[in-house]
């Protein structure tokens, strides 16, 4: 697969048309594209695997955006409006070109997601025609499973090894290396063929044979309903497996957590506390207040009627205490207690009668000594208020004090657990038990089913073998027993090559991505590709499985995509030479990647910008001007056939424009225009 | 894997029959690879049979 050209029409962050030429020299492989960040670098990446497979990588956001912001802002309510990729590419001697569109009527502001078209045509000798299942022959010339290893984000290459891919890897090497069509022989066309010429075996044939073919029909729809359980096993172990792996993570997030959600838990049970304390503080105040806040208005007043009444008593002027009812019956009776009548208007009775009028103010002069004693009481009432005020204002500061400092404690903890699914750590603990309960009973039942189809086999093989040797009578019988022996060898046959053809690949693979890894790597380290195609690093000194860094992950990566496309490319040049008809797969396939050196520091990425353009036969790279200095720059330069700066119009005006210098000459790299979008400008001698 | 054998030495133990339908196979899936399902391949082949094994 060599890339040829990419067109992008309205696509995303590119307005209008935007052409990429790729075609490049033997001798220098690279065509390099310079942007700034949020240029389109990833847009770009993408736009190859949109184009082939119709889908977007994960870290590109709002994915249903695919028009360019400013089209579709452009396009009236009612009007068409679309974007396309279209990339044209020559494999095995044939021109492609893949064309992947959206086109919709603009009825909203926002865009919402469309279902592109794709639309393949093949080119030989001038005629071109249409390739009806295009998907599927895209799928074959580079298959989707091996996109990651193609197409690819130096930043998230160390995610490649990561997760359940093995399989998905070990497939699309298997259809790169042309094992694939071994495996469809031997799973589907083979029996097939073999079990369609046993039924051939007429009526008025041999009934021996009649009688087995029956027998391994039985057998084989027995496999059939065995193999289906088995796959719904397989899935849905891999599905508890994955549940388990959550709970795990969950699991290990809240141990780190356990401690502070403990201390949180605390703090939340003594902030409760202090908050009904507060209230119950309040209370009391208001209660006070309510009750006796009269006593804050009668300070002074007390004491003025006190000091009045006992300048009173002092001067005698409250008078002594005579009982008023008992005058009244000495004026009633006429006579005075010393025996004087008390005629009216007599000296004696007006005498008495002014008597009586002193005697109504000793009830008086009792309310003053009562008064005296309850002023007296007031006061004590006034100071008992005031401190026990006092008492619940300092409470109420108190507990206010202590709210505020667990706030704070709790919001340092809050920071601290941001991030943690934070779930009850015996549920999940329960949750982890439960799936694993299940994903091992799954297990044993896959076993166990793999066993019945391991059985069936032998019953099948049984039968086959006695279909080979029955002794058969009549001629067509014999013809048909001849052929079915033939196809059954070649059945064997192939599962024998398919076996040794695997491991070859397996051990040719290991071997390239031991010289590549070898030769980027400084540190002790051996990566070692296992018979399940799984990638591991070995650190040999030690003699275990090395922990691998960030940057060590992405070195393995570019190992394993360098080691591909070495063998493909091998395997390819060797079928072109040979005249074997067993020599399948290989090819010549490009590498696309946005920046390579993703986190490494400096050395390794000198390593790597030599080292790349010796990977395949031909290498995009996107680089930002941070990632294409010095030494990088030269290598990565002198293997360039084609540079391209992806210019970046930007409608802020506060932003600086700027330029990228490139063997010495400024191209202009950020610049203001009327709308945001990129442009590719090719970079010229 | 443990296997020892290549691929010369199971292609020499075939019958000559064997060997040219192991080729015809080869190529026939490797021109049926890009469809999924292809309806005339098992035909293909034991029309193939059929010619080696009259």
């Amino acid at each position: 697969m060599k890339l040829l050209k990419l067109t992008l029409e309205n696509f995303r962050v590119f307005y209008g048309t935007q052409k990429l030429d790729l075609e490049v020299s033997e001798d220098k492989p690279a065509v390099l594209i310079f942007g700034m960040n949020g240029a389109g670098k990833t847009t770009l990446l993408n736009a190859f695997t949109w184009a082939l497979y119709g889908t977007f990588s994960d870290d590109v956001e709002r994915q249903e955006r695919v028009i360019n912001d400013h089209a579709w802002a452009q396009t009236p309510f009612g009007g068409l409006v679309s974007a396309s990729v279209k990339l044209e590419f020559e494999h095995e001697g044939l021109n492609f070109t893949v064309h992947r569109a959206v086109t919709t009527t603009k009825n909203a502001d926002e865009q919402s997601a469309l279902t592109p078209k794709l639309t393949v045509t093949q080119s030989e000798r001038g005629a071109s025609t249409t390739v009806q299942n295009g998907q599927d022959r895209i799928q074959k010339i580079l298959p989707e499973g091996l996109r990651q290893f193609f197409f690819f984000n130096g930043e998230r290459m160390e995610r490649m090894f990561t997760g359940d891919r093995t399989d998905e890897v070990q497939q699309a090497i298997k259809t790169l290396m042309g094992l694939e069509e071994i495996e469809r022989a031997i799973g589907t066309h083979l029996p097939a063929a073999s079990r369609k010429l046993s039924r051939q075996v007429g009526s008025n044939g041999d009934g021996r044979l009649q009688a087995l073919t029956a027998e391994q029909d039985r057998l084989e729809q027995q496999k059939i309903d065995v193999h289906k359980e088995l796959l719904q096993l397989s899935e849905n172990a891999a599905g508890y497996e994955r549940e388990v792996e959550a709970a795990n993570r969950a699991l290990l997030a809240n141990g780190k957590a356990a401690p502070l959600q403990r201390q949180r838990a605390k703090l939340k049970f003594r902030l409760d506390e202090l908050v009904a304390k507060r209230i119950e503080r309040q209370e009391r105040k208001r209660d006070l207040l309510a009750k006796n806040s009269f006593l804050a208005f009668t300070g002074g007043i007390d004491s003025t009627v006190l000091d009045l009444a006992e300048g009173m008593r002092k001067r005698r002027e409250l008078p002594a205490g005579i009982q008023r009812d008992y005058i009244d019956g000495l004026l009633e009776d006429g006579q005075c207690m010393c025996g004087r009548d008390l005629p009216e208007g007599s000296e004696a009775r007006i005498a008495l009668e002014e008597r009586r009028y002193n005697a109504g103010l000793a009830d008086v002069e009792s309310r003053w000594m009562y008064l005296r004693g309850k002023t007296a009481d007031l006061t004590l009432a006034r100071a008992d208020l005031l401190a026990k005020l006092r008492e619940c204002v300092a409470d109420i500061e108190d507990i206010e004090a202590s709210i505020k400092q667990i706030d704070a404690e709790m919001s340092d903890i809050a920071r601290e657990l941001e991030g943690v699914d934070v779930m009850d750590v015996q549920r999940l603990e329960e949750r982890r038990k439960e799936f694993d309960r299940k994903r091992l009973d799954a297990l044993q039942q896959h076993r166990e089913a793999q066993s019945q189809l391991t059985e069936l086999d032998e019953q099948i093989e049984k039968v086959r073998r006695q279909f080979h040797s029955a002794r058969v009578q009549d001629e067509e019988s014999k013809r048909i027993q001849r052929q079915v022996l033939l196809v059954d060898e070649v059945l064997d046959a192939f599962q024998r090559i398919l076996a040794v053809k695997t491991e070859e690949v397996r051990q040719q693979l290991d071997a390239k991505v031991k010289s590549v890894f070898g030769r980027i790597c400084i540190r002790p380290f051996t990566p070692s590709l296992t018979t399940s195609f799984a990638l591991e690093l070995v650190n040999h000194s030690a003699g275990v499985a090395a922990a691998r860094s960030t940057g060590e992950n992405q070195i393995l990566g570019l190992s394993f995509v360098g080691a591909v496309s070495e063998l493909t490319k091998e395997t390819y040049d060797r079928k072109q030479k040979a005249t074997d008809a067993v020599l399948g797969g290989g090819g010549v396939y490009p590498v696309v990647m946005d920046a390579p050196f993703g986190n490494l520091d400096v050395a390794y990425q000198n390593d790597i910008a030599e080292s790349l353009p010796k990977l395949t036969s031909q290498i995009i790279t996107l680089l930002s001007k941070s990632q294409s200095r010095g030494m990088v720059l030269e290598h990565l330069g002198q293997a360039a056939s084609r540079m391209y700066v992806l210019r970046s119009y930007t409608t802020n005006s506060d932003a600086d424009e700027d330029s990228i210098t490139i063997h010495g000459r400024e191209f202009p790299y950020v610049s203001h225009g009327e709308f945001n979008h990129t442009v590719l400008e090719e970079v010229t001698a | 894997m443990g296997t020892t054998e290549s691929l010369k030495d199971i292609m020499d133990g075939l019958s000559p029959e064997a060997r040219k339908l192991v080729a015809k196979v080869w190529q026939l899936e490797r021109e049926h690879l890009h469809v999924k399902n292809p309806t005339l391949l098992t035909d293909e082949i034991v029309r193939a049979a059929k010619e080696l094994a009259k």
